[in-house]
């Protein structure tokens, strides 16, 4: 799976969480621009969690500030792609 | 359980108090939060003091004087050493009746119930006197908006005796936990065995040194409310199996009140509609161990409970610790002790 795939499901679920957002979401901004606070943030990331079968570690939460960084998170947590063999 | 009582301090912060301390909103405060005001302590006034009142509440609505044992949940004990509960005891005209503290942080209050439980069945005490008490506001950074803006002091007491499982007031089924590697969530990392007061006796008064940070109550806020959740609807499933329950047979869900959004999440995830939940943390913040029997207070003041409903207590604390319990409500009276805003 590729950033820009992980981007995509990530940018849904936030539209799924905050469908108060109706701007172009944009990697580099932070929830905080975003006008998502810091519990919806965990919704988020509870739903991120959910849907890819991840878990971000605890640690890494606090400094969870942009989609980037959450894209991020869960691209280091998905298993890697083995190489096709075709 | 046969009776409650509750004491909260007179002294009020609201959220217009606390923008001008803090860069903070009302709006802010509320939406993050829910919490409108919180009591909290004046210098001088400790843990057992409100445990003292709310114990005697208790007593009162039970209509009993004494009883055969009192334990007391707190996580801020008058003393490092001793514990608080024989002093209330003491004070409450039960000098001689075992009296112990239970520390489970804010589960502490579900925790005492399965310790009362266990005291009844063990032939120790007929009845007894559980109190959760907690003066939070004394262990938090004055500076720490996050915190400040959160907790709240206060004190609820219930009076639990022997009984058959038909009765109303019985209590059916617990579930209780904990993880030690969520340890550093919720902490207070100096002043105990691991770094004794002493170590700390240069620089805990600088405002610039770790050591002055350390001595305050700290919290990772997105990681707490992640396991909160997680915890508060695992154990409550728990409970309710164990209880031979559904959450639609659930009267009224008795959460532990941290915060409005996690009591909303977790009885989202376990299906229980919002005019079946139990919201007083508006009004009082997070009391830790007095969250609970608070609301339970509030509930009977607000004609939430009657005879016979059945009851879902569910907690979330430091350790981490967690805790569920299901309960009949008995037939109770409103607290004779407390604040008109109940």
């Amino acid at each position: 799976m590729d950033k820009n795939h992980v981007l995509s499901i990530v940018t849904k679920l936030i539209r799924r969480e905050a469908p108060e957002i109706t701007a172009p979401i944009p990697p580099a901004a932070s929830f905080e621009a975003l006008g998502v606070d810091s519990m919806t943030v965990m919704d988020i990331v509870t739903t991120v969690e959910n849907e890819l079968g991840i878990q971000i570690p605890d640690d890494e939460l606090a400094l969870l500030s942009t989609v980037e960084v959450l894209v991020d998170l869960a691209l280091a947590e998905l298993p890697a792609e083995r190489p096709s063999t075709t | 359980m046969c009776g409650v009582g509750a004491y909260i301090p007179p002294s009020v912060v609201t959220n217009a108090d606390l923008t001008v301390r803090f860069d903070t909103s009302d709006e802010w405060i509320r939406t993050r939060t829910g919490i409108v005001k919180r009591h909290v302590v004046d210098r001088g006034t400790a843990t057992s003091d409100l445990a003292e009142r709310a114990g005697a509440a208790a007593l009162k609505a039970a209509g009993v004087r004494t009883v055969d044992a009192v334990v007391l949940a707190t996580t801020t004990p008058d003393h490092p050493c001793p514990g608080t509960a024989p002093m209330v005891a003491e004070r409450l005209g039960m000098s001689g009746t075992p009296a112990y503290d239970v520390n489970a942080v804010c589960s502490g209050f579900v925790y005492g119930m399965a310790t009362a439980a266990g005291l009844i069945a063990a032939g120790v005490a007929d009845d007894l006197l559980l109190i959760g008490a907690d003066s939070f506001t004394t262990l938090l950074n004055p500076h720490d908006r996050d915190t400040v803006t959160i907790f709240g002091d206060g004190a609820g007491a219930v009076v639990l005796r022997s009984g058959g499982p038909d009765e109303p007031g019985a209590v059916h089924a617990f579930d209780l936990g904990s993880d030690g590697a969520l340890a550093d969530l919720i902490m207070v990392p100096a002043g105990g065995s691991r770094r004794p007061p002493r170590a700390m006796a240069h620089g805990a008064d600088d405002a610039r040194s770790s050591a002055y940070d350390d001595a305050w109550f700290s919290m990772q806020g997105r990681a707490v409310y992640r396991h909160a959740v997680r915890r508060m609807t695992g154990s409550s499933r728990t409970a309710l199996r164990r209880a031979g329950w559904t959450a639609d047979d659930v009267d009224l869900f008795v959460g532990h009140q941290a915060n409005v959004r996690i009591l909303q999440a977790v009885a989202g995830e376990l299906g229980i509609p919002d005019d079946r939940v139990c919201v007083n943390v508006d009004q009082v913040g997070n009391t830790a161990a007095a969250s609970i029997p608070l609301a339970l207070a509030h509930a009977v003041s607000s004609g939430q409970l009657r005879e016979g409903d059945k009851v879902l207590l569910t907690a979330f604390g430091g350790g981490a610790t967690w805790g569920s319990c299901a309960l009949t409500w008995p037939k109770t009276d409103p607290p004779s002790e407390g604040p008109t805003s109940f």
